[in-house]
């Protein structure tokens, strides 16, 4: 086959629509050095590299990407055979969360808010509130920001991995102990996948009780771990905490009470949540 | 592959080069980036080509494991990681496409059949151009519009719709070799109109 025949397929070529054999008479071709179809090669890679500008885009659910995640996490824990780093410091959490999974009732004698985040892009979102539905509109959710200044350290994530307006999308709020107050916003939540790093700003919060506190839990879906964080609530109702989340798959946080180290329940008429809320 | 496009710029490659670096090293927060980079695209094509929703998440995951799996098939000197990995998509989303259709229907039933969506060649600036390098995509778009009927048409259905070259043929009804003709004609127009004139806006 001469060049010029070569260069009559030569899209095909590229695209992989010729046959075993043609596609080998290519590559030997190719590999034996003509500059001119490879040239011609290189013209069509350019070509081919415009024309893809112009391709359709659609939007890929967080949770495909998740799902391709795990699979790779998966494959690293297969071909490494060990343990991960975090798994020690963890360890002793994972009987607790398979305790707490492994039962409702118990987990739900504790759970005081449970925040999934959002199946969309990471970045960061607001959590809570009877008008975070999925689907929720930016200006719903900006209206229950976290001041900025709080955030101003986490202002160097870049803007293709922060989360755009209208992305925000919550979740469940859950408050055994009182089922009857709406669920506003209780902070705001960062995911900083480059620093491993999940940051939780809450607000209108109410000191607990004496022997009691507050607790913020990440749970790690990869590592089926979990890390508890105390929260300390100032004065003015705010906390925040800085979790590691080492994998790439947002976590779920929640926030519970605990008295002794052990969940456990607010005494009766107790909120952990401002009544505003 | 032996040498290189000289029309992409060197600049431009750095990142993703750098990226591939680490995929090869197991590093999975750079593929992470590489889908929040290009996992729209993908899958934005893979759904025109399937024609199922389904499919083309299916085919996205595929693609995207294929990086990690095999990292060394991507070959800077022949094109951007971008077009590597839509290439690579248009590939799987016609293997997929066509085990299905095997299933369903005979092959010459799709073909004929295949959505001749007019918005596939009205080239008209869409939403998302304006959020995904909307001056690169107009100048593409505009640069398509410039091109003779037949090769735009070719081309859409053979990158755009997933059709090989065989299945261009008989849809358009023309010769396989004016079709070969086209495709690569319309390539090397766009190609020397727009490439290497992008070296700013879009990193990758």
């Amino acid at each position: 086959m001469n060049c010029e025949a070569f260069q009559e397929s030569i899209v095909q070529y590229y695209l992989g629509e010729l046959d075993d054999v043609a596609s080998a008479q290519f590559d030997e071709h190719i590999a034996g050095g003509c500059p001119s179809c490879t040239r011609a090669l290189n013209d069509i890679a350019a070509g081919v590299d415009v024309l893809f500008d112009s391709a359709p885009v659609s939007q890929l659910a967080e949770s495909t990407r998740a799902a391709i995640l795990r699979q790779v996490e998966r494959s690293k824990s297969c071909s490494a055979g060990s343990t991960s780093p975090n798994e020690a410091s963890t360890a002793a959490f994972v009987g607790y969360r398979a305790t707490a999974a492994g039962g409702c009732s118990v987990a739900a004698g504790w759970l005081l808010a449970m925040i999934l985040f959002p199946a969309t892009q990471v970045g960061s979102q607001n959590i809570g509130g009877p008008s975070s539905q999925p689907g929720i509109s930016s200006q719903a959710s900006s209206a229950g920001r976290a001041s900025s200044g709080a955030l101003a350290g986490l202002e160097r994530l870049p803007s293709n991995l922060r989360m755009a307006e209208d992305e925000f999308r919550t979740t469940s709020f859950v408050s055994l102990h009182q089922p009857s107050v709406p669920a506003g916003p209780i902070g705001k939540v960062i995911w900083d996948p480059l620093a491993g790093e999940i940051h939780f700003f809450g607000s209108g919060f109410r000191q607990p009780p004496n022997g009691m506190q507050a607790v913020l839990w990440a749970e790690d879906p990869i590592e089926e771990s979990v890390l508890p964080v105390p929260l300390e609530i100032d004065s003015n109702g705010t906390c925040r905490a800085v979790v590691s989340a080492s994998n790439l798959v947002p976590p779920m946080v929640y926030v519970t009470i605990e008295r002794s180290g052990e969940p456990t329940e607010l005494p009766a008429g107790e909120k952990l949540l401002s009544a505003e809320m | 592959m032996p040498g290189g496009s000289r029309d992409i710029r060197e600049e431009d490659r750095l990142d993703e080069v750098e990226l591939v670096q680490r995929i090869k090293k197991r590093d999975a927060r750079a593929l992470n980036q590489v889908i929040l980079l290009f996992g729209d695209r993908v899958l934005g094509l893979c759904e025109v080509i399937s024609f199922d929703k389904l499919d083309a998440e299916s085919v996205t995951s595929d693609v995207f494991l294929e990086l990690w799996n095999r990292p060394e098939a991507f070959d800077p000197s022949r094109g951007r990681l971008k077009t590597y990995l839509l290439t690579l998509a248009r590939c799987r989303s016609i293997d997929r496409r066509r085990s299905r259709v095997a299933r369903e229907t005979k092959m010459n039933e799709f073909i004929s059949q295949a959505s001749y969506d007019p918005s596939l060649y009205a080239h008209e600036l869409t939403a998302e151009a304006c959020t995904l390098g909307a001056e690169k995509r107009r100048m593409v778009d505009a640069a398509l519009c410039r091109l003779p009927e037949a090769q735009r048409v070719a081309l859409k259905l053979a990158f755009f719709q997933g059709l090989t070259h065989m299945e261009v043929a008989e849809k358009l009804a023309l010769p396989l070799g004016t079709v070969k003709s086209h495709i690569r004609r319309g390539l090397l127009h766009l190609k020397g109109e727009l490439a290497g004139k992008f070296d700013v806006g879009e990193t990758l």
